[in-house]
């Protein structure tokens, strides 16, 4: 394998794709040093513009006309932050960072209303992203969005609510097969309490806490919901399972048992260092094996800010990009449940397929897109929405091709598939025979290899 | 035993290793038929939580009149089905087929625990799942999974939409959504499609495989649907409405000789928060007509008794009427079953008991997954404890 072709795959993987306006950087840099940029990270917050990032500056309830007004207010908050984390995808040096930060998304799935609780959690997955797990798993449980969307705030002592407790094991910290019901039900009793005030802020609400002894995990104590995920965080298989996860998500779908054993026991020594779990992965031998090269089916905000990174652009239309993701079934701050996005094989049916290889020509501007969404009553109270038309005024888009100009010129195939047959690269280069650079690098996206990474 | 060269690309064994068979070769095999039996289940979804109570009323119900002062619909407004129940006199037609024995109701439909968010009820309805148990796949989609080994892109089931709904999609299959037949199939038949489906070399890489037979499929099933639906095109002049020309289209492709056993629709959206008179009425005239135009055409071709139309929602309402005219999210709800082949017609249980209620919200006394493994068993004679994972008993109205 060759420099580019390792360069490719450490971008597709550790980010989202080679940026098409610096090819010159993957040329002359080695993978190694390349990670180094790619995993280099300062935390600065999202720039959101229009919108109060406060709860001191953000308008009361009762300012708004009525319902209507506030939903809209709400969509369209959300849509500005989905909007500029997509938009800091795309352009990040730090690649890493925000690639990660989408991992967690899924993982701590949480879909909320209140686009200060969205921009609250999405913070914490960027800011402790590549940080330690015990840190990030303590303030995502103690967020307001997932409070809010597992039902914390109703876990009084009176009245325990199990829905926190259960995905905290499941699903956020050992799996399935590694707890009992019991152990829920005493976990749950010891996060009673765990509530946040108006302005987001966490708060112990003493009153409705139980003091009592719990039993959990083979241990007896008077446990806090502090200690309660202090005593999952010293259990090895916490580690094993996220690790494996991590491994699904960024190396391969097919699990490789030893593998993951290994990197789960040094994650485990370092106190769950997740800077230095995705180093290990990331300057290892095996991540460049053959085996793992195309092994994944990009998700639909891979595919696309891929495409972005490769294909820069200027749009008239805003939300033109969370609209394709929308349409491919993968908006952000939308995820489909508490146990986050499917994967692999599931992205892809006929409609999907042919929308996704469609996507690159409908930004270029070869053709034009009229389609449906499935409606969504949860944003839109039963109000109708209009079908996404991209298009049918030419323009909406402007492909910044002076961009990328030297990239053009590159082999196309090795910076864009994973592997591509010489059949595939007859057919695509005589499908563009007498056309332009600009039409092969188009083809090349549309095709059903480009969905591989 | 000699084989002929078209039985044996038709077979199932060869079929299941289709990853690996080259394109060129596979565009010969036509979509693979199950053993159907025939019949024919249309699904339509009233997205957004249909009002119940406002949908069969209950009009000797003085509990459901003193909570809705303002919306409920008195007794002489409803057309009445018997002496405590009518229905929306906008579902005029419906109380045609009811007293034809062409419609059965059943109150009260719903899960434990329900939940009250669209998104996520939906999903419980669409895959079939309890309220915390989080599934990938759809009942419809498990139900190709489990009838159709050999084919991974099959028409057996069919969504009339631009996207596919979760319900379609299974472990192993997934069904194949279109709004309109002519749309899909010139958006698949292009050259630069045809061509990549024409490369010979096999594709070995699992993933590369499933992405190239997915678009062969869609190619080879987009022209498969399309020619089918060209037909036998309807007589009928359907309402220009949307259920209207989705009931069209699936009317054409019934009279076809199609091999689609379910097909989905979606019609809204219910979520009636404010004004709901006004916006429940404007959807079942719609329904309504379209519904009337379609049964008519079913008679007339002799499929009536082929055919099963249901509905559903992801939840009714609350019991109580809001500020605003309207009614927010509730649990338990009816499903509607309209078919010639009905065993027991009209109201197949009571209705919702109105005095035992949870925080304002009917308690559900039916499963819907029972109603699944009815259709699942009785109509589409598919085993339905391997697509539900659980036996969930059975009615007795088909």
């Amino acid at each position: 394998m060759n420099n580019i072709e390792k360069n490719r795959h450490l971008c597709a993987r550790a980010g989202f794709g080679l940026n098409f306006s610096e090819i010159d950087l993957y040329k002359r840099t080695s993978h190694e040093k390349l990670y180094s940029l790619l995993s280099q990270y300062s935390y600065t917050p999202l720039p959101i513009e229009g919108f109060p990032t406060s709860f001191r500056e953000y308008p009361d309830k009762d300012s708004f006309n009525d319902r209507k007004a506030m939903n809209q207010y709400f969509r369209n908050y959300n849509l500005t932050i989905a909007n500029t984390w997509q938009k800091k995808m795309t352009e990040s040096p730090g690649q890493l960072q925000e690639k990660m930060a989408l991992f967690w998304h899924g993982h701590f799935a949480t879909r909320v209303r209140h686009p200060l609780f969205n921009l609250n959690i999405v913070e914490i997955f960027r800011k402790h992203g590549l940080g330690n797990f015990r840190e990030l798993l303590m303030e995502v449980s103690q967020s307001p969005a997932m409070l809010q969307f597992l039902n914390n705030q109703q876990n009084k002592k009176q009245h325990p609510n199990e829905n926190f407790a259960r995905e905290l094991m499941e699903l956020f910290t050992l799996g399935r097969g590694n707890y009992t019901e019991k152990d829920i039900r005493e976990s749950a009793r010891a996060f009673t309490g765990w509530s946040f005030d108006k302005s987001g802020q966490f708060r112990m609400n003493y009153r409705q806490h139980d003091e009592g002894e719990k039993n959990f995990l083979g241990k007896t104590g008077n446990f806090t919901g502090a200690d309660i995920i202090n005593i999952i965080l010293d259990l090895p298989q916490c580690a094993r399972f996220i690790t494996g996860k991590i491994f699904r998500f960024f190396v391969n779908e097919q699990a490789d048992e030893e593998i993951i054993n290994q990197l789960s026991a040094k994650f485990y020594a370092s106190n769950y260092n997740i800077g230095k779990l995705m180093d290990e992965i990331f300057l290892s031998d095996w991540f460049y094996a053959e085996k793992n090269i195309g092994a994944k089916i990009k998700s639909p905000v891979e595919l696309i800010t891929g495409i972005c990174r490769a294909m820069p652009f200027e749009s008239r239309n805003e939300n033109m990009v969370y609209n394709f993701q929308r349409l491919l079934g993968q908006a952000l701050l939308q995820p489909p449940n508490v146990a986050g996005w499917p994967s692999g094989t599931s992205w892809i049916d006929s409609s999907t397929l042919l929308l996704r290889m469609r996507i690159p020509e409908i930004l270029a501007g070869y053709r034009s897109l009229d389609i449906e969404p499935k409606p969504d009553d949860d944003l839109n109270m039963g109000q109708r929405e209009k079908e996404i038309i991209i298009n049918r005024m030419k323009g909406q888009s402007t492909i910044l091709w002076e961009k990328i100009t030297p990239a053009l010129n590159e082999d196309l195939f090795a910076l864009l598939l994973p592997r591509s047959s010489e059949e595939l690269k007859n057919l695509l280069l005589s499908f563009n025979a007498g056309k332009s650079r600009q039409h092969l690098l188009v083809s090349i996206l549309c095709t059903p290899d480009y969905q591989l990474c | 035993m000699l084989i002929s060269r078209k039985t044996f690309l038709q077979t199932g064994s060869l079929a299941t290793a289709s990853y690996l068979v080259p394109n060129f070769l596979k565009a010969m095999l036509k979509p693979e038929a199950i053993s159907s039996n025939g019949k024919i289940l249309i699904i339509l979804q009233l997205s957004g939580g249909n009002d119940g109570l406002n949908t069969i009323i209950p009009v000797r119900n003085d509990i459901y009149y003193k909570l809705r002062t303002q919306i409920s619909i008195k007794s002489n407004n409803a057309v009445l089905l018997n002496d405590e129940a009518g229905i929306h006199p906008a579902l005029a037609f419906f109380k045609e087929l009811f007293d034809n024995g062409e419609l059965a109701i059943l109150n009260n439909v719903g899960y434990p625990e329900p939940n009250k968010s669209h998104f996520r009820s939906m999903d419980i309805w669409q895959t079939a799942s309890d309220s915390n148990q989080f599934l990938q796949s759809g009942w419809v989609g498990r139900y190709l999974d489990e009838a159709c080994h050999s084919c991974s892109n099959p028409t057996q089931a069919m969504e009339i939409d631009d996207l596919l709904s979760l319900a379609m999609k299974g472990n192993k299959n997934k069904a194949i959504a279109l709004k309109d037949p002519r749309k899909l199939y010139r958006e698949s038949q292009e050259s630069f499609y045809k061509e990549l489906n024409s490369m010979h070399q096999p594709h070995t890489e699992v993933l590369t495989s499933y992405l190239y037979s997915t678009l062969s499929n869609t190619i080879n099933n987009a022209q498969y649907i399309f020619d089918q639906s060209k037909s036998r095109p309807s007589a009928d002049s359907y309402p220009s409405t949307p259920i209207g020309k989705d009931l069209n289209t699936i009317a054409s492709l019934i009279k076809s000789d199609i091999n689609t056993q379910v097909y989905y629709l979606s019609v809204g959206s219910f979520d009636t928060h404010n004004n709901q008179n006004q916006r429940q009425e404007q959807l079942f005239k719609i329904i309504n007509d379209a519904v009337g135009v379609f049964v008519a055409d079913m008679k007339r071709n002799g499929k009536f008794k082929d055919v099963l139309l249901i509905t559903f929602s992801e939840f009714g309402r609350r019991v109580s009427e809001n500020a605003s005219r309207g009614t927010d999210h509730g649990t338990a709800n009816q499903m509607f079953f309209i078919s010639g082949g009905l065993n027991k017609k009209g109201l197949l249980n009571g209705l919702p008991n109105l005095s035992q209620l949870q925080e304002g919200d009917l308690i559900y006394s039916e499963d819907f997954r029972k109603v699944y493994a009815t259709l699942l068993k009785k109509w589409l004679g598919a085993n339905d404890k391997n697509i539900l994972g659980r036996d969930n008993g059975y009615y007795d109205f088909i």
